[in-house]
């Protein structure tokens, strides 16, 4: 008797609504505070190289929504990169490859450039090493052959000296830095 | 009392309007999955399978493994042409909440399998996708027009509650970003635009194109912190349905902030290499278009094709 009721009322519409409500009211205090200023600091976040290596909360996501710290966007970046791909030729590195974003097709060129800055940023060789190897299965590099990937970076003025600067005759110097190197196998 | 407040409630969640909006923001957010995952094709297998620069270990939430069939680079390729399809079935409307909750399902799972190909883009891209889980996007779908065929009615209805949600996250992302923005002095003297104009594996064309434009990085930061902030008045309902016609403008207080808004990223589109963020925050703009905006926008188009024609008239004629 009770059961049957009980089951009633999970079919009605009051009982859908009710759930919606619920669903409505957690979700949109979800949204507030992983938007403001309350956010969690141990909430993946894409554009933190220390948070990379962390995966999602699927579960958060489906009962919650997604969190995301907004504020990620109010401060632009000051960092340029550019990557170089060298070879051992003759017991001296040359370069044989320089990678900038507007060198990769129109559509994907961001997301392969994301990929290579994240990767040099990472803390896992292996991974390092898989995109050297992709390189020399590409390129059909000989087998044996040494080859190292290269960052270049460059960081624009703080802001408060860039106040005065000139901005277009901006043009800070790149560093470098070796990523990592490998032998080609085939 | 509380038969108001409940009443008050009910209305503010389940009242019905058209869901022509959330409809455009379907085939838009199909049309932008397919382009962002479809493109991949060539490098699929080196993104998401062991074969690439993803292995075995990197894998470590439930939804990452889900089918842990899914290391090995063939059944990667089976993935992809399930998300693909999936994706084509929102596009044209069939089965929609079950395909959209089957790409989510992959789109999710690639994404935790390879978090390091994402930008702030794609996590919209999925918050919206997940919004597009409750609501009901009929209009233009393949599914009403077999309806219609068996002679049923078909309502292009939906519920206020996923509007508002939705309105609530871009409110959030917006508003925030905007305070946070005007922390410190940087959008206010043109620095955070010589920032993020400057920074080379952002900037679409040469560095001196971007010189010309220097005079303006002031007015451009101060107007981009300013129009932001505008998601604020969404908080106040009343406010952001004003007509402005009295001032001789034929739109309301939110079609101003949306027009507004999408300008500014069609902007960052053409300067920038951030396609996807912009293109996915003009995508989610079609769900907050209600009855009133689409009356108007079909007055526009009317308008539009009005005057074309005339145009396309007078001089074939002649």
């Amino acid at each position: 008797m009770y059961i049957s009721s009980a089951l009633q009322f999970l079919r009605s519409e009051r009982c859908i609504k009710i759930c919606i409500s619920a669903f409505f009211v957690i979700h949109s205090l979800y949204i507030v505070v992983m938007g403001s200023f309350l956010s969690l600091d141990n909430q993946y976040f894409v554009e933190n190289k220390k948070t990379l290596d962390r995966q999602t909360d699927w579960y958060k996501e489906l009962v919650f929504g997604i969190g995301q710290r907004w504020r990620m966007f109010g401060k632009p970046s000051r960092s340029s990169y550019r990557f170089a791909i060298e070879i051992l030729e003759d017991d001296t590195w040359k370069e044989y490859k320089f990678i900038t974003i507007r060198d990769d097709d129109p559509i994907n060129r961001h997301r392969n450039f994301k990929l290579l800055r994240n990767l040099a940023e990472s803390n896992s060789r292996k991974k390092k090493a898989v995109y050297l190897q992709d390189v020399c299965e590409r390129d059909s590099i000989p087998n044996n052959t040494r080859i190292r990937l290269r960052k270049y970076w460059q960081k624009l003025p703080s802001r408060k000296k860039s106040v005065d600067y000139d901005w277009n005759t901006w043009d800070p110097k790149w560093k470098t830095r070796v990523v990592k190197s490998i032998r080609c196998t085939s | 009392m509380i038969r108001f407040l409940f009443n008050t409630w009910h209305g503010f969640l389940f009242k019905q309007y058209s869901s022509i909006g959330f409809s455009l923001m379907r085939i838009g957010w199909a049309l932008l999955e397919l382009i962002t995952f479809g493109s991949q094709l060539s490098t699929w297998s080196f993104l998401y399978s062991t074969k690439g620069v993803m292995g075995r270990m990197d894998c470590s939430s439930v939804l990452c493994n889900f089918g842990a069939f899914i290391y090995s680079p063939m059944y990667v390729y089976a993935i992809y042409i399930a998300l693909v399809f999936s994706l084509i079935c929102v596009l044209v409307g069939y089965k929609t909440k079950i395909f959209v909750f089957i790409a989510l399902l992959i789109i999710t799972a690639l994404h935790d399998r390879n978090h390091m190909i994402l930008n702030g883009g794609d996590r919209v891209e999925r918050i919206v996708g997940f919004y597009l889980l409750f609501a009901n996007a009929n209009w233009m779908s393949i599914s009403n027009n077999l309806q219609k065929k068996k002679s049923k009615t078909v309502h292009y209805l939906n519920s206020m509650w996923s509007y508002r949600l939705l309105l609530l996250q871009l409110i959030a992302i917006y508003f925030f970003i905007a305070v946070h923005k005007t922390e410190g002095s940087i959008w206010f003297n043109g620095v955070a635009m010589a920032h993020s104009l400057h920074i080379d594996h952002f900037l679409r064309f040469p560095q001196f194109i971007y010189n010309y434009l220097s005079p303006f990085y002031t007015i451009l930061g101060i107007t981009t912190v300013l129009i932001q902030l505008s998601w604020g008045l969404f908080l106040f309902p009343g406010l952001s349905d004003i007509s402005l016609k009295s001032i001789k403008i034929p739109l309301t207080v939110k079609q101003v902030i949306l027009l507004a808004n999408a300008f500014i990223h069609i902007g960052i589109m053409i300067l920038m290499e951030i396609d996807t963020f912009s293109a996915i925050m003009i995508v989610s703009y079609f769900g907050l278009l209600r009855d009133n905006d689409i009356k108007d926008m079909q007055k526009l188009y009317m308008a539009f094709s009005g005057v074309s024609q005339k145009l396309f008239n007078r001089y074939r004629f002649r």
